[in-house]
């Protein structure tokens, strides 16, 4: 029996050892360049009667500052881009729109008399509930303040006021300085 | 018939003169055994005093001896006398004492000397289970639970838990990603008939770095006995809306093989709170694990296959986004996501898959000591859903392959019960490869693990008293990784400067790098037990322990999605040092007025690594807490109180009570997380066939944290305003009743059908735990009755 368990014991070192060996490749791990980043979100502001649109973009390192004129109407159009690769940039925006159920972009603001509503060419969702990539915005008199958007993901409803009525995951967060002049 | 013929031929021919003489001997210690028979034919004769016998007037033939001793198995041996006149016989006369050999002793029996252990056996077991080893082991007294809601449940012992305890599948050291708070062990409760719990480092046989201590959960064979026997449990809980079903078979032979067979399966739907269905909380688990073997006195071995598979939802209000989010779960009374009841289970969830294979050897030796060698073999599959956009709606956001192979080998010197020693070694290597399809980046990089360990354990026998134990181990950890840092975060960390060598590949705005470290360490373990008087007894230990940091430690990097929080490792991080003194006092009496055990301690940790926040981070997901992963000194002291008294005679009550204190001395504020002070108790009435169980689980308020609130600015009314944001405080106290019966019957056997009932949460009470990481979000579950019926054939 003594030499059975001695047998035993070889080969369970042998396989061991076999078992290290088989494994040891050293093959470098793929890289992961994370394809469901947004790096950028970006506005296109059109004032109602031009054709000329300005672009504000937000990103990690810069964050362009917007500039309004008092009394105006304007057409915002929100985008969602990943620019983590510049030669390969994805434009998000069209996930967001094929997924427009589930998903709801919203604006809170400090700048006073600033209000917008959903845009007529905006998103509308199956429930008829139009998402805000789209939104049209008036301004009032001459202030400061700021704008923050938000894009969330499966809101619990589509109607409120504020972020807080909505539920859902933040999966955008981001504020633009806003100057009304 | 021609044979027999030579035989009686071969008589005549020859004289009875022959003689035989020699001893019997206990094989186990060498002793010399008075008063064993020997019987041939139809004669006996005993050994005398010094176990010495001879035969005289034996024929020159083959002859069948039966040689016998009090406790001892008889043993057959056909000797020639033409060949043989001295012999001696070795007989197995501490059979019961031996762990391989018989089930029921050694579940009595304690693993260490002096550290404070405790134990569920199966019966206590049975109660639990449809439900997880994490939920049963709360029974003992200073063990918590750190749940991600009430299906993952993982132990907490004195206030310490994940890589700061070891468990012990079956002899062998789970590999399961334990690391993580929100991972419970990926093993079946209804997979063993023990599970023990050693509250410290001092079992030195399991592992060097188990500060917090080692949770052993063992199912033996049952060998050497003809026997088949098994059982058919199904548990039906109203809470879940599912149950559990679990069988098990045992099979043994006088000869010394055996065999089993076990498999369960779970099914539940969503948990409910007292006001609302806890949302995406289902759960399935299915699992099975067979085992056989051959022991003996001298020589044995066991081979061992488990496999776990589970899945497990995550309340589904409990994924947010970012801190805000988290603002408003807070602030809202209930979870921000309640949908209809559901047995389906959607992202967030885990699904974890282990394999376990072994095989184990052992082989006595005479006058010596027993051999142990063991291989083990284990996979884990750990996978988890997060909710995800697009093409990666159903790809696992974390899914982390890890292989390991053990083998170790110890040899017990026991032929001296007054001074046993036992020396081994322990040898690992393991693979850890995150599947990089996740498209997410890889929270535990690729790395390989090799563990080699020594040690040599002692156990002397001073006087009938007092026994004394002392042992010592040491490690080797080498981790050898490939882990990318976005080159950012790396400069941030000040690597660029300390670790730039160990980049190996420019991988864009990625470095590809190869930490490759080592640790060694040493540790350590003494004590005694002194009993004394009427089943008194007195334990004391000190322990040194050194844990090198885990994966998560070293190497986070980014964004936690389930905590909402960027978590940062650092690769600067040395060894824990922990320093234990544990004394219990028990007593089986006092005063006539029942059985108290009264456990201090207290424990000092040396670069104690914790998270802390340091900071907010602004990202294009809104704002992030950043905790960074820091080494600091902690002191932990506490106290486990265990009393339990006879009221009538059929009428018992037990309660327990722990109190824990944990302070970052460095920091000088509350290490979090501390179990807060915590009764149980219960009173039993047991008759005849009845067991009537009343329990109550009284949590008190943690009023020792440390604080971690921070602000958030938010937009009200067209404001913008500042709001702290308060994740310390821990939730108010709690007490929560359960009543449980069951019923015995005889159907076929005695005692063979065990029919129960029970409620837990019977008042329906909301209350949150501090040790649950989803109290931010929802209440702990609600009433909930189970049926239980228990088949034993």
């Amino acid at each position: 029996m003594k030499t059975t368990i001695n047998k035993l014991a070889a080969l369970l070192f042998l396989s061991t050892i076999v078992f290290t060996s088989c494994s040891s490749d050293d093959d470098n791990p793929a890289v992961i360049n994370e394809e469901e980043t947004i790096t950028t979100v970006r506005l296109t502001v059109l004032e109602s009667g031009t054709t000329a649109p300005e672009v504000y973009t937000w990103t990690e390192s810069t964050q362009d500052a917007i500039t309004l004129s008092a009394n105006t109407t304007y057409n915002f159009k929100i985008e969602f881009l990943d620019e983590s690769n510049p030669s390969d940039v994805d434009n998000i925006t069209e996930e967001v729109i094929a997924e427009k159920d589930e998903h709801f972009v919203f604006y809170e603001t400090t700048v006073s008399g600033l209000s917008f509503t959903n845009a007529s060419d905006d998103t509308i969702d199956s429930n008829n509930i139009g998402i805000n990539i789209s939104t049209d915005w008036s301004s009032t008199d001459a202030t400061t303040g700021i704008v923050r958007a938000f894009l969330i993901h499966e809101p619990t409803t589509k109607e409120g006021d504020s972020r807080d009525d909505f539920g859902g995951e933040t999966d955008i967060e981001v504020s633009f300085s806003v100057t009304v002049q | 018939m021609l044979v027999f013929l030579l035989g009686v031929n071969f008589l005549f021919a020859q004289e009875c003169d022959k003689t035989l003489s020699g001893r019997v001997i206990d094989f186990h210690d060498g002793v010399s055994l008075e008063g064993a028979t020997i019987t041939y034919n139809s004669t006996t004769i005993k050994t005398d005093s010094n176990g010495a016998y001879k035969i005289i007037g034996l024929c020159g033939t083959s002859y069948a001896f039966t040689i016998s001793h009090v406790d001892c198995n008889s043993q057959v041996v056909t000797i020639d006398l033409n060949d043989v006149s001295k012999k001696d016989f070795y007989l197995e006369h501490h059979y019961t004492n031996l762990e391989e050999v018989d089930v029921e002793s050694s579940a009595q029996k304690k693993t260490t000397n002096s550290q404070t252990e405790d134990k569920l056996n199966r019966k206590q077991l049975d109660q639990y289970s449809s439900l997880s080893i994490g939920d049963a082991l709360q029974e003992i007294s200073g063990v918590n639970s750190l749940s991600s809601g009430n299906t993952i449940v993982k132990p907490v012992i004195q206030g310490l838990h994940s890589s700061r305890i070891i468990m012990i599948n079956n002899g062998v050291r789970q590999e399961d990603q334990e690391w993580g708070e929100e991972h419970s062990p990926n093993l079946d409760i209804n997979a063993f008939n023990e599970l023990k719990v050693i509250k410290g480092a001092g079992a030195l046989q399991y592992g060097g770095n188990a500060i917090g201590g080692v949770i052993i959960a063992e199912n033996k064979l049952t060998t050497l006995q003809d026997t088949i026997f098994g059982k058919a449990q199904l548990a039906l809980s109203s809470n879940g809306r599912g149950g559990g079903l679990n069988t098990a078979l045992n099979l043994g032979f006088k000869e010394g093989w055996g065999a089993k067979f076990q498999g369960t399966l779970k099914h539940f739907g969503d948990s409910e709170a007292p006001d609302y269905i806890l949302s995406n909380t289902g759960h399935r688990e299915q699992s099975f694990s067979t085992g056989f073997g051959y022991s003996s006195f001298t020589y044995g071995f066991e081979g061992y296959y488990s496999f776990y598979n589970a899945t497990q939802g995550i309340l589904r209000a409990s994924h947010i986004g970012n801190t805000g989010d988290l603002v408003r779960a807070i602030n809202s009374s209930q979870p921000l996501v309640i949908n209809d009841f559901t047995y389906d289970i959607n992202a967030p969830k885990q699904e974890t898959q282990h394999h376990l294979a072994k095989l184990k050897v052992y082989n006595r030796f005479k006058n010596l000591g027993r051999l142990n060698l063991q291989y083990s073999f284990q996979f884990n599959n750990r996978k988890e859903f997060d909710i995800r956009r697009g093409d990666d709606r159903d790809k696992a956001s974390l899914d982390l392959e890890l292989l390991t192979h053990s083998l170790e080998g110890s040899f017990l010197f026991d032929s001296n019960d007054n001074f046993t020693k036992n020396i081994g070694f322990q040898y690992s290597y393991q693979i850890n490869t995150p599947n990089p399809d996740t498209g997410v980046r890889r929270l535990i990089p690729d790395y390989k693990k090799t563990n080699a360990g020594i040690f040599a354990i002692t156990e002397f026998k001073i006087n009938e008293n007092l026994i004394a134990d002392a042992g010592v181990r040491y490690d080797f950890v080498n981790i050898d990784a490939k882990k990318f840092y976005e080159k950012d975060v790396w400069d941030e960390r000040g690597y660029n400067t300390e670790f730039a060598n160990l980049i190996i590949e420019d991988a864009g705005d990625q470095w590809l790098t190869n930490p490759n470290f080592d640790y060694s360490s040493v540790s350590a373990s003494a004590g005694i037990n002194y009993s004394y008087g009427n089943q008194n007894s007195f334990l004391f230990n000190a322990s040194y322990a050194n844990r090198a940091p885990n994966p998560v430690e070293l190497f986070s990097d980014g964004l936690h999605h389930s905590a909402a929080i960027i978590e940062l490792g650092d690769l600067r991080f040395d060894q824990e040092k922990a320093l234990k003194f544990s004394i219990s006092s028990e007593h089986q009496d006092v005063f006539g007025l029942g059985s108290l055990t009264v456990s201090p301690y207290i424990s000092s940790i040396n670069d104690f690594i914790l998270l802390e926040p340091t900071g907010i981070e602004f990202t294009i997901r809104g704002s992030f807490p950043v905790w960074e992963y820091k080494q600091t000194n902690a002191l932990l002291y506490g106290i486990d109180i265990d009393y339990g008294v006879n009221i009538m005679e059929n009428l018992k009550f037990n309660t327990a009570f722990s109190y824990i204190y944990g302070q970052d001395t460095t920091a000088d504020e509350p290490l979090i997380n501390m179990p807060a002070p915590n009764f149980r108790s219960e009173l039993v009435y047991e008759k005849e066939k009845w067991n009537l169980k009343l329990r109550n689980n009284t949590v008190l308020e943690q009023t020792r944290f440390p604080n971690n609130n921070f602000d958030i600015d938010f937009i009200e009314n067209g404001v913008e305003q500042t709001a702290l944001v308060d994740i310390s405080t821990p939730p108010p106290s709690y007490t929560v009743f359960d009543l449980s019966g069951t019923y015995t019957f005889n159907i076929w056997n005695p005692k063979d059908l065990t029919l129960g009932m029970s409620v837990t949460n019977i008042f329906d009470t909301n209350y949150r735990d501090y040790l649950n990481r989803q109290r931010y979000y929802a209440d702990n579950v609600g009433r909930n009755f189970t049926l239980n019926l228990n088949f034993k054939f």
